[in-house]
């Protein structure tokens, strides 16, 4: 019994700052036309699907739907709309919303859904990080010497201890997230999968294969093969987003500079990445081949370098996808959520209170004691990005890798089989042909 | 006349254009028609109903040269009326003339084989000249007319039409069977596309009917006798009774009365929704606001007559009244229609409480219906309401019932209001109970009224209304929910074609049937006036393009619901237009006929009887006495306004000569096959 609940339309609207009419939607499929990820059948005719799906209320279709991980917000769907819906918009929204409902703590719920709710958030995780800098830190180490011995304000210890902590909660966190959306997708898929090869399964009920996804995901090989295609293709190269907005470039020849955004989201992905490289590689060499003599880096280490050119690319990224969503330049940011802002705005501070400190660091016109300080900042807006991270914006980079993960192994294991299936026809019929 | 004049044919073969000429070779049958005897001219032209065309005929006429004309192009359905206006103007009797139809019947029929077109058509056009020699000059048959017209049907249709008659000065007998005015229209609430309030309208066309002297209404009374033809309608009324409430008793006197009244009945008005007793108030909307007793539910118990104290006021015997004969020029029929009734078990009606019909919706929606201030069924807040489509409407392709009113015939047509109606009470509901759950459950939308063609769905889509989609091959079932007795809901399960042509389950506290319209229940009074139906039970035009508010009868006419589901809109056009027709045949004081009717010669019938029984047209011919040189002959005689002409006495009569259709003689076919059989050689 599927029982139709127009209820969950409203919920997901909560998701986004605006009003959006997809209550007028009357399921022409324009969208699912222009759509440069859509494909033929019912359940990948996105958004179409995903919007009738939402208007009758069948929540487990629309979670188990791996599609809308794909969508990057090209917004064709939104021009191409004879009824103003906002295709895009609703994507948009039901990716928060599924993503607050695959998460299973509740706190993406309140922080997508509530504004005031991330700004509490920020401003406790602020207070309280602050509360243990001040407890286990000591002030009395910070002086005006060169160089700047960042450890000697609060013990290296502290932050690693600290630092692992969360990241264990987060960890598993994220873990039993992507658990409950994996088995969301191939429960939905299962279905889906076996209707579509239904004569596949009538002249081969014997084969297991067919009726479970289990099998589908674990074919190890493929699996593999997929991620390290997804790790490579999408997560360094953003494949699908780069693939999507030539398609909207090509199609709808529009004057907005469109690839703008997929080399600022590059910027800040990589400049991230590149940051998060160097944090790692200082704190393996520290703890593996111990400090440098002196303390001091100079600014022409190895490491270093990697950490100030991915800091500028991440400054300026960010710098771009602010002013960006600030002016409302792009169609598919016009409408940010605080907790948006709140990833973009960790983001800069952490870029910022970098810079800040590398400054101090190398220009002795700075005082050092600044450098002491803003470390400190440094470390708090970290703690701040990574806390809000299996719930806010930065969710994304888990749910979507993982949803192209499992889409590229589903359409790998079909393709394989419709192959098998043409292969055993043609038996057939040689067969028949022969009789 | 043909032994005093030699009969002189002229043959006019018209090329249509190249839609005879390319297949026909016109050239050759002029010229094999030119050699036939008695034909003394044989033109051809491109377009013989052209300027020209008509001038060849009238010249040659003229001219002398021909008293016989004989054209042959399309089929006389088109074109006869002109031809015999040339031949009229050109000075002879219009009915010599005779029209060869070789485009439908030869050169479209046969186009691949032109030689054998070419020889059928030189046969048709000889079997036309054949008929033409024996046509007789004849008379348009005139009637003279009575100026009265006769509305039977006092709703919207009625009431406009009565009102555009009696504008024109004619007087006008409205007859309406129930206590009030008003119809169906009466018991609407707003309507659409204006939005505006149905009684408002309604009340002011009442009054301009009241307020004309030209119109004497006839309420309470029904048809009883029908007799007559265009011109001179001989009808009987009777009155079902009086009111049986004299002067006016004071709403609590009426309270009074209600209570003690042991009878209850469902409430018409309000289509079986809430319950009244046999003594009842006026509703809004009626005229007049006198308060009646429903006679066909009253016992005559007189309890409500001993509660008021043996009151005066309340009549409870009713005096046969008298009949009433009346004389009518034209009879206009706006008997309306029913709402469908549902069968038992349709889409939970009668099974569930909680399924009404949308007639039903719209009067408890309206001011002092139950949903006027709050939204409650059986005092449990409505959250959802469903509304199913195409109740009673469209019943092809799929296990369909007939519904209660439907005489065990499946309804295929399309009710048409339903769709606009349904949406505007969701509309309805979205605004005043913002928070309830509307469900749309149709077949196929189609919510035409103009220039607010799409508004209604707009509106309903954008106020979150859900639209799912059946087929006609798996329609919704409304079922008890099995998980939860004390779920007072239904659910109804719908395979919905929008979702992918999934099973969905809506819940719903209220389900609306939107019911379509089905005919009035009239079967009396159309036996007794022998008015056709269609295949739909509705009243059936002549033609829906040439003559589409017409009957077979003449000068009798339709207007509205009586023929075909309409909305208001178009029920006051037909209903106007109607009016026009009857003023049309009014304006003079006669009616001309076609004289193409049974004609009998005393002298030779016998008097057998055979045509009499076999006509099918009441009252067109019957035996009379006739004393001719001393001696009473019994005979049969024909009356020309009620005879159709179709010949049926011809056949079975067994006095050759004694009847025979003007226009028509058997002479005439004979002739005519003769030469139809001829060898053409060419």
């Amino acid at each position: 019994m599927t029982l139709i609940n127009p209820e969950t339309l409203k919920e997901i609207k909560t998701y986004s700052t605006k009003d959006f009419s997809v209550d007028a939607c009357f399921n022409c499929g324009n969208c699912t036309a222009i759509c440069p990820i859509s494909e033929e059948g019912t359940e990948k005719g996105i958004p179409r699907t995903l919007i009738r799906y939402a208007q009758v209320g069948l929540k487990n279709k629309l979670l188990g739907n791996r599609l809308m991980w794909l969508c990057s917000y090209c917004n064709d769907c939104t021009e191409t709309c004879p009824r103003n819906a906002e295709p895009g918009e609703f994507m948009m929204a039901t990716r928060r919303w599924a993503m607050s409902q695959y998460e299973v703590t509740g706190i993406a719920k309140l922080l997508n859904s509530n504004p005031l709710f991330g700004i509490a958030a920020m401003g406790i995780i602020f207070l309280i990080s602050l509360f243990l800098f001040g407890v286990f830190g000591n002030p009395t180490n910070i002086s005006s010497e060169r160089p700047i011995i960042i450890f000697n304000l609060v013990p290296k210890i502290v932050i690693e201890i600290i630092g692992i902590g969360i990241a264990l909660i987060l960890i598993a966190i994220i873990g039993l997230s992507i658990i409950n959306m994996y088995r969301l997708i191939s429960k939905e898929y299962d279905s889906n999968f076996i209707q579509g090869f239904e004569i596949a399964r009538n002249t081969r009920k014997n084969d297991k294969k067919l009726n479970t996804v289990f099998h589908l995901i674990f074919s190890p090989i493929i699996m593999v093969k997929q991620a390290i295609a997804v790790i490579i293709k999408e997560i360094f190269g953003q494949y699908r987003q780069l693939q999507c907005t030539l398609e909207a470039l090509n199609k709808r020849k529009r004057r907005e500079f469109i690839i703008y955004r997929w080399i600022m989201h590059l910027l800040i992905l990589w400049g991230f990445f590149g940051l998060g490289v160097a944090t790692i590689l200082n704190m393996l060499r520290d703890n593996f081949l111990g400090s440098i003599p002196n303390g001091y880096v100079p600014v022409t280490y190895p490491i270093r370098i990697i950490g100030i050119i991915s800091g500028i690319a991440l400054m300026v990224g960010v710098t771009l996808a602010g002013l960006s969503r600030y002016r409302k330049s792009l169609r598919y940011n016009e409408h940010s959520l605080t907790c948006d802002w709140i990833f973009l705005f960790n983001l800069f501070m952490i870029g910022l209170t970098g810079f800040i400190l590398t400054a101090s660091y190398y220009l002795t016109f700075i005082p050092a004691e600044l450098g002491y300080w803003v470390f400190v900042l440094h470390m708090i807006f970290i703690i701040e990005l990574v806390i809000l991270a299996p719930f806010g914006k930065f969710a994304h980079v888990w749910y979507r890798s993982f949803a192209l993960w499992i889409h590229y192994g589903m359409q790998a294991r079909e393709h394989k089989l419709a192959n098998e299936l043409k292969r055993e026809k043609a038996k057939i019929e040689k067969a028949k042909a022969a009789a | 006349m043909s032994e005093k004049e030699e009969t002189k044919v002229g043959v006019y073969i018209c090329h249509c254009g190249g839609n005879i000429s390319d297949i026909v070779d016109v050239e050759k049958v002029r010229q094999e028609l030119e050699k036939y005897p008695n034909v003394v001219v044989s033109r051809r032209n491109m377009f013989m109903c052209s300027n020209a065309g008509q001038e060849l005929i009238e010249e040659d006429i003229k001219a002398g040269k021909v008293n016989r004309v004989v054209v042959a192009s399309c089929s006389p359905s088109l074109h006869e009326m002109t031809f015999r206006g040339a031949t009229r103007r050109g000075g002879l009797n219009e009915f010599l003339y005779e029209q060869v139809n070789i485009r439908e019947q030869d050169s479209w029929v046969h186009s691949h084989q032109p030689d054998e077109a070419t020889r059928k058509a030189v046969s048709l056009i000889r079997g036309g000249v054949a008929k033409a020699m024996q046509l007789d000059p004849l008379e348009s048959i005139k009637i003279t007319t009575r100026k009265k017209a006769l509305v039977l049907g006092g709703g919207v249709g009625g009431l406009r039409a009565a009102k555009e008659l009696a504008a024109s000065g004619i007087p006008v007998e409205l007859v309406e069977k129930s206590p009030y005015l008003g119809g169906r229209m009466a018991s609407l609430d707003t309507i659409y596309p204006t939005g505006e309030v149905a009684a408002d309208l309604l009340n002011s066309l009442i009054q301009e009917i009241i307020s004309n002297s030209l119109i004497t209404l006839r309420l309470n009374t029904e048809v009883v006798e029908f007799t007559g033809y265009i011109g001179n309608f001989n009808v009987s009324l009777k009155e079902i009774g009086s009111r049986g409430i004299i002067g006016k008793l004071d709403p609590r006197e009426l309270r009074i009365a209600a209570n003690a009244c042991p009878e209850i009945i469902p409430n018409e008005y309000d289509f079986r929704g809430i319950p009244r007793k046999a003594i009842g108030s006026a509703k809004p909307g009626n005229y007049p606001q006198i308060d009646s007793i429903d006679w066909n539910y009253c016992t005559r118990c007189g309890k409500c007559k001993e509660a008021l104290e043996n009151t005066e006021r309340i009549q409870l015997e009713i005096s046969e009244s008298d009949l009433i004969h009346l004389t009518a020029g034209v009879v206009i029929l706006a008997t309306g229609f029913d709402h469908y009734i549902p069968y038992n078990g349709e889409f939970g009606w009668e099974v569930h409480p909680n399924v009404i019909t949308l007639p039903q919706f719209v009067r408890m929606m309206s001011p002092g219906g139950i949903f006027e201030k709050k939204f409650e069924w059986h005092g449990r807040e409505i959250h959802s309401v469903a509304i199913i489509h195409c109740v009673g409407s469209r019943q092809a392709d799929g296990n369909f019932k007939p519904g209660q009113n439907c005489d065990g015939m499946l309804n295929e047509y399309c009710s048409r209001v339903c769709c606009s109606a349904s949406l505007q009470a969701a509309n309805e509901i979205k605004e005043r109970f913002p928070e309830t759950n509307v469900y749309n459950i149709y077949r196929d939308i189609r919510t035409y009224a103009r220039f607010t063609e799409e508004d209604y769905y707009e509106k309903a889509s954008k106020n979150g209304v859900i639209f799912l989609k059946y087929n006609s091959t798996s329609l919704p079932e409304v079922v008890k929910p099995s998980n939860s007795l004390r779920d007072r809901r239904v659910h109804i399960k719908v395979k919905d074609q929008l979702t992918f042509c999934q099973e969905l389950e809506v819940p719903a506290d209220l389900v609306i049937l939107a019911v379509g319209m089905v005919p009035s229940n009239q079967k009396t009074l159309i036996n007794q006036m022998k008015v056709p139906i269609g295949s739909d039970r509705f009243l059936l035009e002549v033609h829906p393009k040439l003559r589409p508010i017409e009957m077979a009868s003449p000068g009798i006419m339709l207007a509205g619901t009586s023929q075909a589901p309409m909305d208001i809109t178009e029920t006051s056009a037909a209903a106007s237009a109607a009016a026009s027709k009857g003023a049309i045949i009014l304006a003079k004081n006669f009616t001309e006929l076609e004289p193409f009717v049974a004609l009998v010669d005393p002298e030779i019938c016998n008097g057998t009887g055979l045509c009499v029984n076999e006509c099918e047209y009441m009252g067109a011919i019957q035996m009379v006495d006739t004393i001719i040189n001393g001696v009473t002959i019994k005979h049969a005689q024909v009356n020309a306004a009620l005879c159709k002409g179709c010949g049926a006495c011809v056949a079975v009569c067994p006095t050759p000569g004694a009847i025979d259709v003007r226009g028509y003689k058997l002479g005439a076919i004979k002739e005519m096959i003769k030469a139809f059989v001829e060898d053409v050689k060419l």
